[in-house]
């Protein structure tokens, strides 16, 4: 009978080491625990909010990936959810990030310039799209992930039902061209299953901050929802009060100068006068 | 000098159908050629062949032969047109491409660095004329007249023949047989007759016995062949605009079937435009129907291209989009004016041009499918109204900070301001509204007719959504809602 062969050094025969293998995969993850792999780690974007980080596999959006993000408000912060991390960290090679946000076809809200550039977004890497169908949104949201050309899409879609072949395909995109993309569905969304790796549904919370659940991400289910200050009220009502202070000082020192200014000139024209009259 | 021909063996079958060769490929098809009472079949298709059709066989017999035989009337004009189109698309290569009776020769001793050697060269030639759905056979060598023969003589043995040494060419060239060299029958046949039928056989014999039997047209083409005597040719002069014309045999109204040839065309523009050194805005293509007038379909691209795929990405993307009115029988393409192409500087890492370029190409095909007004970008527009200080833009304008507002601004705004419902004095909005933050008097506007008198305010609704509202304090304290800070 034939032996295995066995390696030199120990004696032993060759075992291939299956968990070593599986694990270097980079779609393996253990069910036990929040899965991360290095892979993950090192591609995924922060969402710049720390509880939220430490919870999401990978310590970031992923990317690539596919996220969704459920809620039936808007204005409660999920906007500022996503720019704080996707559309302002810079890619590997250090050149801003261009995103492309897909609305739908009858959205009455315009995302609106100064606000974003208030947010430190540059609006040269921001471009929309507002197409009249929405199988026309879907599209082109997949040929925007599959081009490599942007690091994030936004997509909105309105209606609870979309086609899981199309969410599987903007997967797929997403993956070749290792981009980052969001959906935002509705609540009711939630019942029906999605290919997305990972799935947030927002809630408002009573004290004003956003309350986050996950409702499925690689690894460990999470019990406990997240709080998050993402639309930091008192960073708004803050950022406000410093810009009126801020302004309140320009205008004051403005005013300043036109008072001194005003007084040299009135003492120039007193001098002159007085050179005049003693003539 | 160095000589690479081009030899198309099929090109009167090919420049019949080349633009359905898929749909032809298992159906019997010959050309005829000769007297309009007594056709002879001039080329045949593989297909046609496997049934056992040869060339110079009476048409009458070869529809004996194969049922649902094919036969298209062989178009001398089409052919020449055809040759013209491929010797400008090889005149990228070099500026001293000739015409030849079935092909093109170029010389290319002075621009063979540039394109990286000549095994490179007849690569690139041969599957660049694939591309124009011809089959190209490739001779190369000192003299045009042995370099086209060569590429006849490798299309009948397969494999390139090659001499680069003037001095080989004697040896090269010996077993190259006679038929190969365009002579008349009168003078083909008694060489025959006299068992002469190889280059080597003719060379052993004395060359005053030759001339006084045949005159010089042997002599002189021997001459010319081996590089003896010199051979002046006028080269191809490109055409200073581009349009070529490529006729369906099969009406179409399948977008798949069209986009095809339309692909070829496109291959032969990119030839044309290299030849040039040039690129384009905007090209034109038209298609013929048989029942309604043809349509014009107008492509253009914010920045020149000229690059066959890319131009290929924007077509399909709006010939897709729109319905055909009736089946397709030919379609023209052609191009607008020229631009000097720039070359951009291609780098190991992705740089922020390669970037923008990609991100361009990207909003265009969107563009292309949605219409252009369903891609666009946001700019700010200094402006106090809110209505007023954002634009959409699409050439990328640079934005200043400096004209942003200091005071909070929401990120997504209501195009028309919605007017809120007051219960008691309170703004609602899915619930009473409770104010967060002071007022911010925006006000005037009259030098465009657009005159505002507002008091914002951001505040928040039971839902904790953060709103931006406003009191209109002319009619009458209205509140309106303007936008979310999401």
């Amino acid at each position: 009978m034939e032996m295995p062969a066995s390696s030199p050094s120990t004696g032993l025969p060759h075992r291939v080491n299956a968990a070593a293998l599986l694990t270097a995969h980079p779609q393996v993850f253990r069910i036990g625990q929040l899965g991360g792999t290095a892979e993950a780690e090192s591609t995924s974007a922060r969402t710049r909010f720390a509880a939220l980080d430490a919870e999401l596999p990978g310590g970031g959006w992923p990317r690539p990936g596919l996220t969704e993000i459920l809620t039936n408000h808007v204005g409660i912060g999920e906007l500022s959810l996503l720019l704080n991390g996707a559309c302002t960290s810079p890619d590997s090679v250090g050149i801003a990030a261009r995103t492309l946000w897909v609305l739908p076809p009858n959205f009455p809200w315009i995302p609106y310039a100064p606000g974003l550039v208030q947010r430190g977004i540059n609006l040269d890497y921001l471009a929309i799209v507002r197409p009249k169908k929405s199988d026309e949104a879907l599209w082109a949201a997949e040929q925007a992930l599959k081009s490599g050309a942007c690091q994030a899409v936004i997509v909105w879609l309105n209606g609870t039902y979309c086609n899981p072949l199309s969410l599987r395909r903007l997967l797929q995109s997403a993956g070749a061209g290792k981009a980052m993309g969001f959906l935002v569905r509705p609540l009711e969304a939630a019942a029906t299953p999605s290919p997305a790796g990972l799935r947030i549904a927002l809630h408002p919370s009573g004290d004003g901050r956003l309350r986050l659940d996950l409702l499925k991400r690689r690894g460990l289910p999470q019990g406990k929802s997240i709080l998050l200050d993402t639309l930091a009220l008192s960073c708004l009502t803050r950022t406000g009060k410093e810009a009126k202070s801020r302004l309140e000082i320009g205008q004051s020192s403005r005013w300043l100068k036109q008072f001194l200014a005003g007084s040299d000139s009135a003492a120039r024209l007193v001098r002159e006068r007085s050179l005049i009259q003693d003539r | 000098m160095l000589w690479i021909s081009v030899y198309l063996p099929e090109l009167s079958l090919q420049s019949h159908c080349r633009g359905v060769l898929g749909q032809v490929r298992d159906l019997p098809l010959v050309i005829s050629d000769g007297n309009s009472s007594r056709p002879h079949v001039h080329a045949a298709n593989t297909c046609a062949r496997e049934a056992g059709i040869a060339t110079m066989m009476p048409v009458a017999s070869a529809q004996a032969r194969a049922a649902g035989l094919i036969v298209l009337p062989r178009e001398t004009a089409k052919e020449e047109e055809s040759l013209r189109q491929i010797a400008t698309w090889l005149s990228q290569f070099s500026p001293m491409t000739c015409l030849e009776a079935a092909g093109a020769s170029l010389e290319m001793s002075t621009t063979l660095k540039l394109f990286g050697g000549i095994s490179n060269i007849a690569n690139r030639i041969r599957t660049g004329i694939r591309a124009l759905a011809f089959h190209a056979s490739i001779g190369i060598a000192p003299t045009p007249l042995a370099a086209c023969l060569l590429a006849k003589a490798s299309h009948y043995a397969a494999g390139v023949r090659m001499c680069r040494d003037a001095t080989q060419l004697r040896e090269r060239l010996a077993d190259i047989p006679l038929a190969l060299f365009a002579w008349p029958y009168e003078i083909l046949q008694p060489l025959t007759a006299l068992g002469l039928s190889r280059i080597k056989d003719l060379l052993l014999q004395p060359r005053a016995g030759l001339q006084r039997r045949f005159g010089d047209l042997i002599l002189g083409d021997l001459n010319r062949a081996l590089g003896l005597a010199p051979d002046p040719r006028k080269p191809h002069r490109v055409p200073e605009e581009f349009r070529s014309h490529l006729d369906l045999l099969f009406d179409t109204t399948d977008i798949e079937r069209i986009l095809n040839p339309v692909q070829i065309l496109l291959n032969e523009m990119e030839g044309f435009l290299h030849a040039h050194g040039a690129a384009v805005n905007e090209i034109l293509i038209q298609l013929k129907h048989d029942r309604v007038a043809q349509t014009d379909h107008r492509f253009g691209a914010r920045k020149p291209m000229r690059n066959a795929g890319d131009w290929m990405c924007l077509v399909r993307e709006r010939l897709a989009a729109q319905p055909l009115p009736d089946a397709v029988t030919a379609i023209i393409l052609s191009t607008a004016r020229l631009v000097p192409f720039q070359l951009q500087t291609e780098s190991w890492l992705p740089t922020r041009d390669a970037q923008t370029e990609q991100w361009q190409t990207l909003l265009e095909r969107i563009a292309s499918r949605l219409g252009e007004k369903s891609v666009f970008s946001v700019q700010v527009r200094k402006d106090h109204r809110p209505e007023h200080a954002w634009q959409t833009g699409m050439d990328g304008g640079k934005y200043n900070t400096e004209t942003a507002s200091a005071t909070p601004r929401p990120l997504l705004l209501l195009a028309e301001p919605k007017v809120l419902v007051t219960m008691s004095g309170v703004p609602q909005h899915h619930g009473p509204l409770s104010l967060l933050t002071g007022s911010e008097r925006i006000e005037t506007g009259w030098w465009d007719g657009f005159p505002v008198a507002r008091d914002y305010f951001v505040a928040r609704n039971p839902q904790q959504e953060i709103c931006w509202i406003f009191c209109d304090y002319r009619q009458e304290r209205r509140w309106y809602l303007h936008g979310y800070f999401s």
